[in-house]
């Protein structure tokens, strides 16, 4: 977090969006109302996200002449305390101390297999005070490309560096500029793509609003490396804190003279604009995204011609992500070969993933490409919580696919990926365990695509549809074995004729399922049994008379009346009423109630 | 969305003048030339292959949605739409392998899968012989009961015969079953025979010289032997009885089909030339092969399956036991056999119905039907049942004879009680005897009617062997009997089936044979293919909620104890009422583009089904707001071309999409009712659409007729000259559609209808006081010479319709100016140019057409009211716009055009002097500039000085026409100043010429201008007008005004209006879809014209001329 700045009581609250659902507001209110209580005259100030979201609500603690502090897990009761004990008493308060006294995050194991180049100022600067940014280098990349780089020298540093495009594709970075560059035409467009709308993923989300500024001088050294005097951050509606930061961020940078006419000086000019997305998933696609920023219905069309030769209004545009143009600042700073020494021949650099599920220690991870799946899941985030073994994990967000424990050595590069069935995506990584059924899985993943699907080629409108039904025929228990090679069938014929890659993505996780957990799918069918207990209509819930107690917490949890029992006799559970929601088994302190 | 013109800039480029470079490719291993910017489809089509596709339209800009244009570019992972991928040189290409065509089969699976529509009527699809039900239903309705007649003739030769006895499976399936119960089909069937009763003979083809024999006058035989009349060919029908019919005749008692009705049905037939020759048995004497061998060219074998079952018990031989067909076919010929007070009938079937109801009806006090089964397994028709049991038949169900012996000359029956077990194959339960349940039953006589077989000894002879159970063998595909040229087809076949499934099949077995007699293959009719369909379980209650509920008017009976006395006919015809109220209830199911639709077309040749992903279920509402246009949803496939359409084509942009998913659907913006948006009802998206989802609304044509005859003819609605297809059903308009994907107007597509309406003029009327009264053509002609007797040629003036072909605007000329001897002649709508501008111009017409527009880079519009009065010319404007082309528009209306304006100049059209100097700078450096504007809309001056603009800055110069043929007349010399060939009145030499060709005198001197014209009839001094031709100028104020005070107005007019109150004789005319001849557009293009219809009113325009200015000469 926040470098030691003075001789006074500071707190700093992590205040991302995930911060904010996990209490942070409260919890920094709680923090200004104890401290002026106690009349410490305590500066309470905010951050972005560190990436520990299992640790959230996270505080920075520092006593005149005392050591920074992380605190985690924090409440308002126990942010009070933290004032009581250790800002006014000088005693930290141990138990929810995150990193020991002087907060040394990298001898945390969570930190220690991560390479922080695109999140390297989250949660260590203000997101609203450009004065953060600049402090710790922010627009000196920009500086030292405009006054010592040629555009083009700043297109090959970039070549160099080996920077693929981090929304998914991973198309090469330094070639998308250098094909916009020579494309004919005055006039040009840099986007950034900041319409992240995969369920589970919020890498974007974060570094838009935790280090703004990164994104931002990254557009610059773009726009000026293609020759565009115009940028957009296309940026998704639903990501209200990330807008409004940008918009915070965007005019400091202005009054700075890092935007605008006239940049630092040396009569390179470039305005950035903000347009909001109306949450439409597919408008992540580039060509559907530019037709949404010239106010049509984002409708992908076929390429070629790319938007870097016929793009908005039809000129020129260069379309990058979020995480790209983050990194760009860092390449520049610390030259291409630095940035090129991390990862894999063919996947240079570090990647963010949002690490969530069935893993002890989630969040926002960034890493050097190479590292393998079970370096990440175990080493970074702890294995599973429940004990349970992991089983596969899902990589790539909707459009990716499920890699079982056995790849788990699959190193993380985009050919290695790719080549699994899975896809590196935009970054969404979620861990599943035992209690995680693979239809359910697919079938969760395809409702979102197919909802989403713009409609307009006809495998994606109607054939993830069928794909759709079919899962649901099996979760019900109604499924054909022949359904398997059916949905084989449809999902190869809407990946190979979909225009973009929603469709051409869209069956990732029902056919990578089929490949590895083929026997999950034969057990909803031919046993009519669902291995995880997730499918509803093929479990029941069962009372273990021997263990029940007759305590009656289970008959008051449940909403659809389908436990009865007199007190302090085994009760009894009506599986024809019961909706199979689970709150009497999370109810009972006995363990009595089961999925059978 | 917002909708606007896409931006020009950001469109293609103005095309290279040098033209587009050429090279090659590879397509399916043929060397293809394409040009630059060639799609592969593009590349493939010039090639002649042809990539199937839903979604492309090549009036429109690539889009790729249906991915049915699939196909292989080596080198590329993924398939390529063809309709957007661009050819490039040395590409290779293939366009169909398995993989290819498994792709496209399962797009149009799923295509199917969320298309639903029912391409044919539940109905027609019920119905063995696809009578088209809900076509002659509407025709009905209509009251076009010869049209329906003939209808139902396409597929059903004995409509009186089946309208009576026939089942009806297509009520079982009708969907108005759904709402409360099923429309009467078949008893309108009977209606319309018996409402066009004595009507003629459908007209047969030219003689092939073939001569086909018909084995059997059963229904069969009949059928096949009515179709292959009808096709020209020579036709014998040997029947084994005494008369014709089959079972029509001897299973079919009296009371339910008249003989009378059968036979005048049957020389129907004959009347096509059929001859039937009764008592030839063939197979004993006379075999099928000396047909052949007489040098007859084919035999149809159809003897129907007449034996009667026996049920193989003791006793069935005794005397008072009887064959249930053959007591049907005695009675039928005339016996009474005498059958004693209580008669048993054993059977389930409509044999044993119908002999107990003829028992009943020959005597019989006590009539008992005994069935092995209950009620419910019973194959007799349900109300055949009830109808029995009204007339007091007993039916003892669960009951099976064992064995039959005599005692005391009683029959004693003896029955065994049964129970019933598991079904079997046909899905009854089979009954099983319950042991020690006999019994013994008494009567008189005992019918057995347990079913048929056929005889196959008509086979005797011919080297062809019976089949299994004695049918006659026919092959699956060809119907051949496995000698060549011997066919088989009805009840021998199959077994006993329905006589309109022995229909059915005589009309298969026509085609076949028809098609092996032209060909030397025969080729099996192919069936009605729909592969969107639903049955009545599929459909949700909810769905035909809002639909009236109207009672049914079944068939009317007799009241049991009048009919069960003798055999006259048990039920009554539906009067006219009933049948309109039952017509009325049709729900018109089915796909009115059902003929017209790719999806459909394409489903066929891929095998696609729409059952493959379970029965699509009808998912939204049909919106029906706009006048013309419905919306069906549920058969849209999102391919866009109404969008796209509507908003490249047209330039407007009413459609858009709405909603994500499988929920999308394509609906104007905010799904507003599309007569809410800016839309023109052009009807080109209706036009453009693939399926069935955008259709024309009944009100417009009459829905459920299909299309008779379609002429390729040109729009007389304006002056565009767009080519127009006119499809007519019977004597009416069916629809109007552009040729070769051209574009057309609300005007063209849907201004038709009244051109059949009820509004016509069809006879001549003379105004009596303020009203008018009929008059007859000869009185007509006399009141006309009445009206001009006194009149001096320079008193007369001529109006000629604009909308006349050349020819007629040549002979009206003739009249006006040889027969009248006036040069008062002046086109009823448009411009008069004077002498002046005739000298400076030469001959007025426009040098370039609307199509040079879109090659140009620069235009200018003078007058935005050629958005209004041309339509289509002023899509070529938004073309140019969408190449890239600068726009300037002269002129204050808020048009569309304004949205692709570069520039616009306030400034009255007229006022050239105030905007010329704006248009020379708009148009330099431009290098193909064009200048449009109508020469009706626009003064003399500003044309001519517009002339001279572009000479000066080398632009083309597009003068439109507001009428069809305003250059026809200008050129056939309808003016005051011109003659044919536009040479002036006062040229001697030209004078001379014309009045040779027109063999009189012409005047020599100039008629007046429209200003002194109107002049002169407000002073009275013009004593007789004529209009010709039918165009009545109803907005021209000034000419009503001066029309008030001419003594004598002859109208020629379609329709009344306001300005016909004005005439004293009022004269019906010939529409241009009535008319032959050419039309000559503004350009100077001549094309012809045909008619689509006859003349309403009987008479062509010249005719009727004729008729009034009786020529001296002829």
């Amino acid at each position: 977090m926040k470098t030691l700045r003075g001789s006074r009581f500071t707190v700093t609250v992590g205040l991302g969006s995930c911060g904010v659902a996990a209490g942070a507001e409260a919890v920094a209110e709680a923090f200004r109302k104890e401290s002026a209580k106690r009349g410490l005259a305590a500066e309470v100030g905010i951050t972005g996200c560190v990436g520990m979201c299992h640790r959230e609500v996270l505080a920075e603690v520092s006593i005149p002449g005392g050591p920074l502090s992380l605190y985690g897990d924090l409440t308002p009761p126990r942010a009070a305390r933290v004032v009581a004990e250790h800002l006014a008493g000088g005693v930290p308060v141990r138990e929810w101390l995150v990193a020991g006294e002087g907060a040394d995050l990298s001898s945390l194991p969570y930190f220690a297999k991560q390479k922080k180049i695109v999140l390297r100022n989250c949660g260590f600067i203000d997101p609203e005070d450009i004065g953060d940014s600049v402090g710790r280098g922010g627009y000196s990349a920009l500086a030292s490309a405009i006054e010592s780089g040629s555009p083009d020298g700043v297109v090959q540093a970039v070549v160099d560096s080996g920077l693929r495009g981090r929304g998914g594709a991973g198309f090469p970075t330094g070639i998308k500029w250098r094909i916009t560059r020579d494309a004919p035409g005055a006039e040009k467009y840099l986007i950034c793509n900041a319409d992240e709308g995969d369920p589970g993923a919020f890498m974007d989300r974060s570094v838009l609003e935790s280090d703004p500024h990164a994104v931002i001088e990254g557009m610059a050294i773009a726009a000026y490396a293609i020759g565009a005097r115009r940028g957009i951050i296309y940026v998704r509606a639903e990501y209200p804190l990330a807008v409004k930061r940008l918009g915070i961020a965007v005019r400091q940078a202005e009054a700075r003279g890092f935007l605008g006419r006239n940049i630092l000086g040396k009569g390179f000019d470039f305005t950035v604009s903000l347009m909001e997305g109306a949450g439409a998933f597919v408008c992540g696609e580039e060509t559907a995204l530019i037709q949404s920023i010239q106010g049509e219905r984002g409708m992908p069309r076929l390429r070629p011609p790319f938007p870097s030769s016929r793009g908005l209004w039809g000129k020129p545009t260069c379309i990058n992500n979020v995480e790209t143009l983050a990194a760009v600042p860092w390449i520049i700073a610390h030259g291409a070969a630095a940035y090129a020494a991390i990862g894999t021949p063919g996947s240079r650099g570090t990647k963010v993933f949002a690490l969530a599920g069935k893993v002890a220690r989630g969040g926002l991870v960034e890493v050097p490409m190479g590292i393998t799946l079970r370096e990440i899941i175990f080493d970074i985030g702890g294995g599973s919580p429940t004990g349970l073994a992991v089983k596969a994990v899902q990589i790539g967000g909707p459009s990716g696919g499920c890699l079982p424990a056995d790849l788990f050595d699959t190193p993380i590069d985009y050919e290695s990926l790719q080549e699994s069935g899975a896809i590196m995506g935009s970054g969404g990584m979620i861990v599943l365990d035992g209690t995680s059924c693979m239809v359910d899985i697919a079938r969760y993943f395809l409702a979102f695509t197919q909802a989403e699907s713009c409609g307009k080629c006809t495998f994606c409108r109607i054939g993830t549809k069928r794909m759709l039904d079919i899962l649901e025929r099996i979760a019900t228990g109604k499924g054909r074995m022949e359904d398997l090679g059916l949905l084989e069938e449809l999902g190869e014929k809407v990946k190979a004729a979909s225009l973009c890659g929603l469709g051409q993505t869209a069956p990732n996780p029902v056919l990578t399922t089929l490949r590895f957990f083929r026997d999950e799918y034969a057990a909803h069918i031919r046993d009519r049994r669902c291995p995880a207990k997730k499918c509803k209509a093929l479990f029941s819930y069962g009372i273990d008379a021997g263990a029940c107690v007759g305590c009656g917490a289970c008959v008051r949890a449940c909403p659809a009346k389908a436990i009865a029992g007199e007190p302090k006799k085994p009760h009894r559970l009506e599986p024809r009423v019961c909706t199979r929601c689970g709150l009497c088994v999370e109810t009972c302190k006995f363990g009595a109630i089961a999925a059978e | 969305m917002k909708s606007q013109i896409p931006n020009p800039k950001s469109q293609r480029a103005i095309p290279d003048p040098a033209g587009p470079k050429a090279f090659q490719l590879t397509i399916d291993d043929l060397r293809v030339t394409a040009r630059d910017g060639d799609t592969i489809l593009a590349a493939a089509g010039r090639a002649g292959i042809a990539i199937p596709t839903l979604c492309h339209d090549g009036k429109l800009a690539p889009y790729s949605s249906c991915w049915l244009c699939v196909v292989k570019v080596k080198g590329e992972r993924r398939f390529r739409p063809a309709c957007s991928t661009n050819a490039s040189e040395g590409m290779e290409v293939t366009t169909l392998d398995d993989d290819i065509r498994a792709s496209r089969r399962l797009c149009l699976d799923l295509l199917l899968s969320d298309h639903c529509g029912e391409c044919v009527p539940p109905c027609r699809l019920a119905c063995p012989s696809g009578c088209d039900a809900r076509g002659y239903l509407r025709l009905i309705l209509d009251r076009h009961y010869g049209d329906a007649l003939d209808l139902i003739r396409e597929t059903v030769p004995m409509p009186a015969t089946i309208g009576r006895i026939c089942p009806h499976p297509c009520e079982e399936s009708c969907r108005r079953g759904v709402v409360d119960d099923p429309a009467s089909i078949c008893a309108l069937k009977r209606f319309v025979a018996e409402k066009t009763g004595g009507a003629p003979p459908p007209e047969i083809k030219p003689p092939t010289g073939k001569r086909v024999v018909v084995v059997g006058a059963g229904p069969a035989g009949l059928s096949a032997a009515w179709f292959l009349a009808r096709e020209g060919h020579a036709v014998t029908v040997f029947e084994a009885r005494r008369a014709p019919g089959g079972m029509l005749r001897y299973g079919i008692p009296e009371y339910r089909l008249p003989k009378a009705v059968l036979d005048a049905e049957i020389d129907t037939i004959r009347a096509l030339g059929v001859e039937i020759r009764c008592g030839v048995r063939v197979g004993c004497g006379r075999t099928v092969s000396s047909f052949l061998e007489e040098g007859h060219d084919a035999v149809l074998l159809a003897v129907g399956a007449q034996r009667g079952r026996m049920m193989r018990i003791e006793g069935e031989d005794l005397p008072g036991v009887l064959g249930g067909i053959d007591f049907l076919a005695g009675v039928a010929g005339g016996e009474h056999p005498a059958l004693g007070a209580d008669v048993i009938v054993v059977g389930g079937g409509d044999t044993a119905i119908d002999a107990a109801r003829t028992a009943l009806r020959l005597g019989a006090k006590r009539v008992t039907i005994v069935y092995r089964r209950s009620r419910e397994e019973m194959p007799a028709t349900s109300w055949e049942i009830a109808a029995a049991e009204e007339e007091g038949i007993e039916i003892r169900y669960l009951a099976l004879p064992v064995s039959i012996a005599r005692a005391d000359g009683r029959i004693e029956v003896s029955c065994a009680r049964m129970a019933l077990g598991a079904p079997d194959e046909s899905g009854r339960r089979t009954p099983v005897p319950v042991e020690g349940s006999r019994h013994a039953v008494s009567c008189d006589t005992v019918i057995m009617a347990i079913g048929q077989s056929v005889d196959p000894s008509v086979l005797e002879g011919s080297g062809i062997d019976a089949g299994k159970g004695g049918v006659i063998p026919s092959d699956d595909l060809t119907l051949e009997t496995g000698r060549a040229g011997i066919f088989s087809a009805g009840d021998c076949v199959t077994g006993p089936d329905i006589a309109i499934a022995a229909l059915a099949a005589g009309r298969r077995a026509a085609f076949s044979i028809d098609s092996w007699l032209r060909t030397g293959t025969a080729s099996l009719l192919s069936p009605l293919f729909s592969p969107a369909r639903r049955k009545n379980e599929d459909i949700a209650p909810d769905e035909y909620a809002g639909e009236e509920k109207i009672a049914r008017i079944g068939a009317c009976h007799f009241a049991a104890v009048e009919r069960t006395t003798d055999f006259r006919e048990v039920e009554r015809t539906a009067c006219e009422e009933d049948a309109l109220r039952e017509a009325y209830r049709c729900l018109e199911c089915g796909c009115d583009k059902a003929d017209d639709c790719t999806l459909r077309d394409l489903a066929r040749e891929y095998g696609a089904e729409g059952s493959r992903f379970g029965a699509p279920a009808k998912r939204w509402k049909n919106d029906d707001r706009h006048p013309y246009i419905v919306r069906d949803p549920d058969k849209c496939i999102k391919c866009a071309r109404c969008v796209r359409v509507c908003l490249e084509v047209q330039g407007i942009g009413a459609w858009g999409y709405v909603g994500r998913g499988l929920e999308t659907q394509v609906a104007p913006p905010f799904d507003r009712p599309l007569q809410d948006t800016d839309c023109e009802s052009c009807g080109q998206c209706l036009t453009a659409c693939p399926t069935g989802a955008l259709y024309e609304k009944s009100d417009a044509f009459p829905a459920g007729t299909r299309e008779d005859a379609a002429v390729k003819t040109v729009c007389g609605h304006c002056g565009d000259g767009c080519r127009v297809v006119v499809a007519t059903s019977g004597n009416r308009i069916a629809t109007v559609r552009p040729i070769e994907n051209g574009n057309l107007c609300e005007k063209g597509k849907f201004g038709c209808g009244h051109l059949a309406g009820a509004e016509r003029i069809i006879t001549p009327a003379a105004r009596r006081g303020r009203k008018f009264a009929a008059i007859g053509w000869n009185e007509a002609a006399a009141t006309v010479r009445e009206g001009l007797r006194g009149a001096c040629p320079r008193g007369i003036a001529v109006f000629v319709s604009p909308r006349l072909t050349d020819a007629e605007a040549f002979e009206a000329q003739r009249i006006a100016r040889a027969v009248l001897g006036t040069n008062n002649l002046y086109p009823a709508s448009g411009a008069i140019f004077s002498a002046a501008a005739h000298a400076r111009l030469g001959r007025i017409v426009s040098p370039w057409s609307a199509g040079e527009i879109e090659k140009s880079d620069a235009v200018v519009v003078v007058g935005p009211r050629i958005v209004e009065s041309n339509r289509v010319a002023v899509l070529s404007v938004i073309a140019a716009a969408r190449g890239g082309a600068r726009v300037l528009i002269v002129g204050g209306e808020k048009t569309k055009l304004d949205r692709i304006a570069a520039e616009k100049l306030r400034i009255s059209p007229d006022r050239f002097a105030a905007y010329g100097r704006e248009i020379a700078a708009f148009l330099r450096g431009a290098r193909r500039p064009a200048i449009v504007f109508s020469r009706d809309c626009l003064g003399e001056e500003a044309i001519l000085s517009l002339h001279r603009l572009a000479e000066k800055s080398g632009a083309g110069i597009i003068s439109l026409a507001t009428e069809a043929n305003v250059q026809g007349l200008l050129d056939a010399g309808v003016s005051p100043v011109v003659l044919p060939g536009q040479k002036p009145v006062t040229d001697l030499t030209a004078r001379r010429a014309i009045e040779k060709e027109c063999g009189s005198r012409i005047p020599a001197w100039s008629g007046m201008d429209r200003a002194k014209l109107l002049s002169a009839m407000r002073r009275g001094e013009i004593r007789a007008a004529l209009f010709l031709g039918g165009f009545v100028p109803d907005g021209d104020r000034e000419l009503a005004a001066a029309l008030r005070r001419v003594p004598f107005v002859l109208m020629q007019a379609l329709a009344p209006s306001p300005l016909t109150r004005l005439a004293r004789v009022l004269l019906p005319a010939a529409s241009w879809v009535e008319s032959r001849g050419t039309f000559t557009r503004y350009d100077g293009v001549k094309r012809s014209v045909l008619p689509a219809l006859p003349p309403l009113c009987g008479y062509t325009n010249t005719e009727i001329w004729c008729l009034l200015f009786p020529s001296p000469t002829s």
